[in-house]
């Protein structure tokens, strides 16, 4: 971690964290999300969520077991009866009872996140403040509640609801400038049990005579050092790019790249057209992202990102050759 | 994959703090990443800097490095990218188009058929090249045999094995001893 | 040096060297510059033999390299990562985009079959701007890859959205979407 970034890190951040309870003093919001990432990664919990987006609400079971030498987890979609997820450490199971199918994937666990590139690390605090703003009760449960806002645009805030015992996050929201709640997360009810049992880690589909795939992890991108043929000018404030690669899979030419803030994420593709879609022009939503699609001299430009439309627009709209 | 154990195991090793077994990485592909920086970048001495770069960055990013190609294939692509970068940034043309230098055994296959290095390299590489080429002309017929099947037809212990029906050993023994052989000649020339 | 050392090297090179003996084998060497220069001439005998030509290389050359390594300070994780991975357990993220991968090959591989019976009525109504309203099942497709792709960078509820849309994804009648790709849709932001 780069200490002269957190060194810089604001009063309000400092005050911040040290407000949290349970929490040491003087940790900045970088080291804090470490903090909440260690109890993310060695808590066994079980218990049940609601997942809200485009007003709709789903309702999930999750049981989440970590010991010495294995990380398992099981969700349960509770309103669509048969959709199971298993995780067992990079295997990753599904079973669609509706669609009698089970898909593996096996291998695209350990790295979701697998092309991003060495960039200097960049410290949260200089796109987001983050406030304290009291104590709630979560699933039965105290948590701190904390919100990360941005500091110089209008892209989205962000609301977390931290159990104050353990600092796992019970409860968040992404909200809008207008205070619109694009996206929730809720807990409504959680344990953490010592024990869980494997009984629990097991789809409970039968899956007798179901059709069974299995998922190749996804190529090995193209690693690159984060020269793109192409200049995005009007990013937001405090964005850089944090990944680009060749679409090796896509038809020649193509390329991804990948900016964020530290939290806010937007990718741009920027690919030769003539592939035999018809293409087309304007701003859509899909589920919470916007998608920007524009032509730029014989390309497709389509920029895609959970953040507000007028986003999307402008960093589509300067997308130019180098 | 048999085929890349040593490397994913030298991978692993970094992965895990330690920084040598990188180094055990650099000094098995430096003469092939140079070699092959040097098709865009002709300065040698500046083919060694970009090669570094090349390889300061493939450390940087080895934790996202998964292993579902070969350790040598991400770092070609990774030194071809720096490469064209740093002429970018110098302003310089490539040397020559790059279409056929996408694919490591293309590029293999290309390397072969040209050598247009500087004269002192050149010099050097016509030299080192002489050097082992007559190391292997007077290694005994099943040495010669052994270190050919393996470089040239890339087989592996068993197929050699049970080309010159012989125990994996055998083969394991002879390559090794024909690979001695050819150092002593070779070492004199790189010190 | 010993002789059986440079043996196990020549063997390890080749990728024939047991797991078990690699592993000890890659400490000595590691910690051995006369053994790492064994490794780095055993390869440009191959290289050489093998008829790629190698360049020589300079003994400073891989030192050089991990003398940058050593001054350089461990790559940062990027905050992006962090702050996703913290909110994992409410959202099962990485689990997520592995289904919506194995979602996007299911549907490839089976057109036609991705209706789920069961389904929400809500999840297939969409909104007045939504992504589904006439556009090509072809376009629609690859923006759902696309989504997939960015969810990889970013927040889990995009990862479940990109399985959801995938899932109810359906191809319309080729008459249709023949029409469809013919007239340009709406402009938006004009």
């Amino acid at each position: 971690m780069n200490k002269s970034l957190i060194a810089g890190g604001s009063v309000c951040l400092a005050w911040a964290a040290a407000a949290l309870a349970g929490l040491p003093e003087g940790k900045d919001i970088n080291e804090w999300f470490d903090e909440m990432a260690r109890a993310v990664a060695s808590l066994n919990y079980e218990g049940n969520f609601i997942h809200y987006h485009d007003d709709l609400t789903e309702n999930m079971w999750v049981v989440h077991r970590v010991d010495e030498v294995s990380v398992r987890e099981r969700l349960v979609a509770l309103d669509r009866s048969g959709l199971e997820i298993i995780r067992d450490n990079d295997t990753v199971t599904c079973v669609f009872a509706s669609e009698k199918t089970v898909l593996v994937e096996e291998g695209g666990w350990a790295n979701p996140i697998s092309t991003m590139l060495p960039v200097q690390h960049r410290d949260l605090a200089h796109s987001y403040r983050v406030l304290i703003s009291g104590t709630e009760q979560i699933a039965g449960r105290e948590t701190k509640r904390i919100e990360i806002k941005p500091r110089y645009t209008k892209l989205y805030s962000y609301r977390l609801w931290m159990d104050t015992e353990t600092a796992l996050p019970l409860r968040s929201e992404t909200v809008t400038d207008d205070g619109d709640v694009v996206e929730r997360v809720e807990f409504r009810r959680i344990s953490f049990p010592q024990h869980i049992p494997d009984e629990m880690l097991v789809a409970q589909t039968p899956i007798d005579g179901f059709k069974r795939r299995t998922v190749p992890p996804p190529p090995e991108p193209t690693a690159s050092d984060g020269e793109s043929d192409w200049r995005v000018e009007d990013l937001p404030e405090g964005f850089q790019m944090t990944a680009l690669y060749e679409e090796e899979t896509d038809r020649a030419g193509s390329e991804h790249m990948v900016f964020s803030d530290g939290i806010a994420s937007v990718s741009v593709w920027v690919e030769p057209s003539g592939g035999e879609t018809k293409r087309v022009s304007g701003t859509r939503k899909l589920g919470s992202a916007y998608v920007y699609m524009g032509q730029l001299d014989g390309y497709e430009v389509t920029v895609m990102g959970e953040v507000p439309r007028d986003i999307v627009e402008q960093i589509g709209k300067s997308v130019s050759h180098r | 994959m048999a085929s890349h154990r040593a490397d994913r195991l030298l991978v692993e090793r970094v992965k895990q703090g330690d920084k040598s077994a990188f180094d055990v990485l650099v000094r098995k592909y430096q003469h092939k990443i140079v070699k092959l920086v040097m098709r865009y970048v002709h300065d040698p001495s500046e083919a060694q800097d970009v090669a570094q770069e090349a390889f300061l960055k493939a450390y940087r990013a080895l934790p996202k490095f998964r292993g579902d190609s070969a350790f040598y294939t991400w770092i070609y692509r990774i030194a071809i990218n720096t490469a064209k970068n740093y002429l970018v940034a110098s302003r310089r043309r490539p040397l020559e188009y790059d279409l056929d230098l996408q694919d490591p055994e293309q590029y293999d296959m290309h390397a072969r058929l040209r050598e247009s290095d500087t004269p002192e390299g050149l010099a050097l590489t016509a030299e080192i090249r002489r050097t082992v080429e007559k190391a292997v002309e007077q290694l005994p017929d099943d040495l010669r045999t052994a270190i050919i099947l393996r470089e040239m037809e890339g087989m592996s212990y068993e197929e050699i094995a049970l080309t010159m029906q012989c125990p994996v050993g055998t083969v394991r023994s002879r390559i090794f001893r024909a690979r001695e052989a050819i150092d002593k000649r070779l070492q004199p020339l790189l010190d | 040096m010993t002789e059986q050392i440079r043996n196990q090297i020549s063997t390890f090179i080749d990728n024939e060297l047991s797991v078990e003996e690699s592993e000890l084998l890659i400490r000595r060497v590691s910690s051995s510059g006369e053994l790492k220069s064994v490794v780095a001439r055993y390869s440009l005998i191959g290289d050489v033999i093998g008829g790629s030509v190698a360049v020589p290389v300079p003994e400073r050359f891989a030192d050089s390299v991990m003398r940058q390594i050593e001054n350089d300070t461990a790559p940062a994780e990027e905050s992006t990562g962090r702050f996703w991975r913290v909110l994992q357990p409410v959202v099962g993220a990485a689990i997520a985009a592995s289904v919506a991968l194995g979602a996007i090959v299911l549907l490839q591989q089976t057109p036609g079959t991705q209706e789920i019976a069961d389904a929400p009525r809500s999840y297939t109504t969409p909104g007045a701007d939504s992504i589904d309203a006439g556009m090509p099942y072809e376009l629609r497709m690859q923006l759902n890859e696309k989504l997939i792709r960015h969810s990889r960078y970013s927040g889990p509820g995009a990862q479940r959205r990109a399985m959801i849309n995938l899932l109810h994804e359906q191809e319309p009648d080729s008459a249709a979407e023949q029409a469809e790709s013919t007239e340009p849709l709406e402009q938006e932001t004009e």
